[in-house]
């Protein structure tokens, strides 16, 4: 090998050590604030003099879901038309075509249901929590803050993170009703009575409690993934305008990332304890 | 530094319709209530004037500056003079930056502020 | 304490600090003492490690080596609580004023009231009034930050930095940005506040006329080293003196004069231009 090439070599292995790095230095300042947050909020939820902030709380769901609900139930009634539309022939081919109720529940509540509405709360919530906390690191807010002896985590983070947590997770269970919804007028509009008949009544015996848990155990995970993320991103703005829109661009593609790595991993888990 | 534990004393003497109140001790965030109830309670006894002394108080903290407006607000309102005496150097200094040195009527002595 | 005999001991005390942010070293071990009650001012050109010195001061940022004492305790080595029981007794005012743009004015100067006082609200309303009324700001209580001009927020960021009566106020750049006027003011109410309150008075500034007009003592920063620290009068017989020669004196005589011409304009441009573009020749 030429010094070239050893040196070409050895750049692309510090490079990937550099990566590694990055990732595992990112996951572990995750998982501090994560600390921090879930410290913060015990802290305030045990009587004692830090009380935790209701009306902020209270402020940040409004932000967050308000704005995310016409999307979410647009969205999903989409989905549930389309996978109903997509599935129809083949399921029709098999002579299956009233199983389309089932097939519709148990995809909408166990996965499409948590992934997508996250994905659109990573896009609205995500990215506008990310934004504004960079502008507030740009103008020196934060800095302030800590200089009052008031502490960003409480004051911003917390809430923000369980105002997320809290909203995906309602916003799910609208958007597993609106999924099967969504499919239900699929079959009434184009399918005829052989799916239609009788589709609620499918949905309510084969979609059992479980499917509706496991779905929202991921919504509850993925809320607090994207509340982080968007915190995480904004209070670590460095460099003005331009690292505020930085931070929200990475906050959605963060979100994403760390959204379906959750979600691959839950499925791992509930297939292999059959849940 | 003086003892910051103790709440302030209030010494309250009567001379014939109006009444005298000497304060000793810092009147700051933490104790301005303790030294604020029976000022307030002296009130309801309708007195001519309020002489209130300050000539034992060090210290007094934005807090106790805000406690005394409300007095002032609740004596306006019920037709009672509030006279400010003997304030250290520290505390005109206080009123003077806030402006409240026009607001209150301060005098220099008990007398002073009787007649 | 027996030296406390003669000198009291300092409210701030900074000690051989020390801080590189990558390869660039912002602050070249800083050493220095702010008594009770006097108003020190921290002079010197951008980048000179000003700002991040103040930073550290109010534990902002972790130096590399060195301390920081407030009140004699090292808050570089202080937990989160301790440090946070130091931080309500001082002020700080930021550049751009930092207040909270989702509260109003009023709201912001109440914050660190409802925070770490447990007064009513009649209470808290009534200092807030009296904080705003100090820098001429009552019009605006109900007013968003969004809506009044850069000096108005940075005299609503002073009502705020002084809510909770503070022993030491900090000042970053208290004049900037400001008409002579508002500034004058604001000299004014510093003045007041350390001359008939007491409270130690930490100066960050490049405006000289207000430097000259506030300071009690003055130090002169330049690349990370303290140049000189003295009683204004010495700073200002080196400013209406002649040139000595001695490079460092020169030096704070020009930026104290901000004059075109010294040793400041000839460390920029210097010989570094001759190599620098007979090196762009040769390629």
């Amino acid at each position: 090998m030429s010094d070239t090439e050893q040196q070409a070599g050895r750049n692309s292995i510090e490079a990937l050590g550099a990566r590694v790095l990055g990732v595992l230095r990112y996951a572990g300042g995750m998982s501090l604030l994560l600390g921090s947050v879930a410290g913060a909020t015990a802290r305030g939820l045990l009587p004692g003099r830090v009380r935790f902030r209701w009306s902020a709380l209270a402020g940040q769901m409004v932000r967050v879901g308000i704005r995310s609900f016409p999307i979410v139930v647009l969205v999903q009634l989409f989905i549930g038309m389309i996978l109903t539309l997509q599935l129809a022939p083949t399921m029709s081919d098999y002579g299956q075509l009233d199983k389309i109720a089932t097939v519709i529940g148990i995809g909408g509540f166990r996965m499409l249901g948590p992934i997508i509405t996250a994905v659109v709360l990573s896009g609205f919530a995500g990215a506008s929590i990310a934004a504004e906390l960079g502008t507030m690191v740009v103008a020196e807010e934060i800095e302030a803050m800590r200089a009052m002896a008031m502490n960003p985590i409480r004051f911003l983070v917390v809430p923000r993170v369980v105002a997320t947590l809290i909203v995906l997770v309602l916003l799910t269970v609208v958007a597993d009703l609106v999924i099967c919804l969504g499919g239900f007028l699929a079959c009434k509009w184009a399918l005829g009575p052989d799916a239609y008949s009788g589709f609620w009544e499918t949905v309510r015996v084969e979609v059992t409690i479980l499917d509706l848990t496991t779905g929202l155990v991921q919504a509850a995970v993925f809320g607090i993934l994207i509340g982080l993320i968007a915190c995480h991103e904004g209070l670590n703005v460095r460099g003005g305008a331009e690292g505020v829109g930085r931070a929200t661009t990475m906050t959605v593609v963060y979100s994403l990332i760390a959204t379906i790595v959750a979600s691959g991993v839950f499925t791992v888990g509930f297939y292999l304890f059959k849940l | 530094m003086t003892d910051h534990s103790a709440p302030p004393k209030l010494d309250i003497e009567w001379i014939g319709k109006d009444v005298v109140a000497r304060i000793t001790g810092d009147i700051d965030a933490g104790r301005s209530a303790a030294a604020q109830q029976p000022l307030l309670e002296l009130l309801d006894k309708n007195p001519g004037k309020i002489v209130v002394n300050f000539q034992g108080v060090a210290y007094m903290d934005s807090a106790g500056l805000a406690s005394f407006v409300k007095l002032l607000s609740r004596a306006r309102k019920k037709g009672v003079e509030l006279h400010l005496v003997s304030l250290s150097k520290m505390l005109m200094g206080l009123f003077e930056i806030t402006r409240l040195d026009t607001v209150f009527q301060i005098s220099d002595t008990e007398e002073a502020a009787l007649e | 304490m027996i030296e406390a005999a003669d000198k009291p001991s300092p409210v701030i005390k900074v000690s051989d600090l020390t801080k590189s942010f990558g390869d660039t070293k912002v602050l070249r071990g800083v050493d220095l003492e702010v008594y009770p009650g006097e108003t020190m001012v921290i002079m010197g050109g951008s980048g000179c490690g000003k700002s991040t010195l103040l930073r550290h001061m109010i534990g902002s940022l972790m130096p590399d080596r060195g301390s920081v004492e407030l009140f004699g305790q090292d808050i570089c080595r202080l937990g989160d609580r301790p440090l946070d029981e130091i931080r309500k007794r001082f002020g700080v005012l930021f550049q751009s004023g930092a207040l909270l743009n989702s509260l109003t004015v009023g709201e912001n100067v109440a914050l660190p009231l409802k925070e770490h006082r447990s007064l009513d609200s009649a209470t808290i309303d009534i200092i807030v009034r009296i904080k705003l009324n100090l820098v001429s700001m009552r019009h605006a209580i109900d007013r968003m930050p969004s809506e009044i001009s850069g000096g108005m927020k940075k005299r609503a960021g002073l009502a705020r930095a002084i809510a909770l009566d503070p022993e030491i106020l900090f000042y970053d750049e208290p004049s900037a940005g400001l008409d002579p006027v508002t500034s004058t003011q604001i000299d004014r109410l510093m003045m007041d506040l350390s001359g008939k309150l007491g409270v130690t008075t930490l100066v960050v500034t490049h405006e000289m006329d207000s430097a000259f007009r506030i300071a009690d003592r003055m130090c002169m920063l330049d690349a990370g080293v303290i140049l000189k620290v003295a009683p204004r009068q010495e700073f200002e017989a080196i400013r209406d003196g002649d040139p000595t020669g001695d490079e460092t004196t020169d030096l704070i005589r020009q930026f104290l004069r901000g004059d075109a011409a010294g040793p400041i304009t000839r460390r920029q441009i210097g010989v570094e231009f001759e190599t620098d573009i007979l090196r762009a020749g040769e390629r």
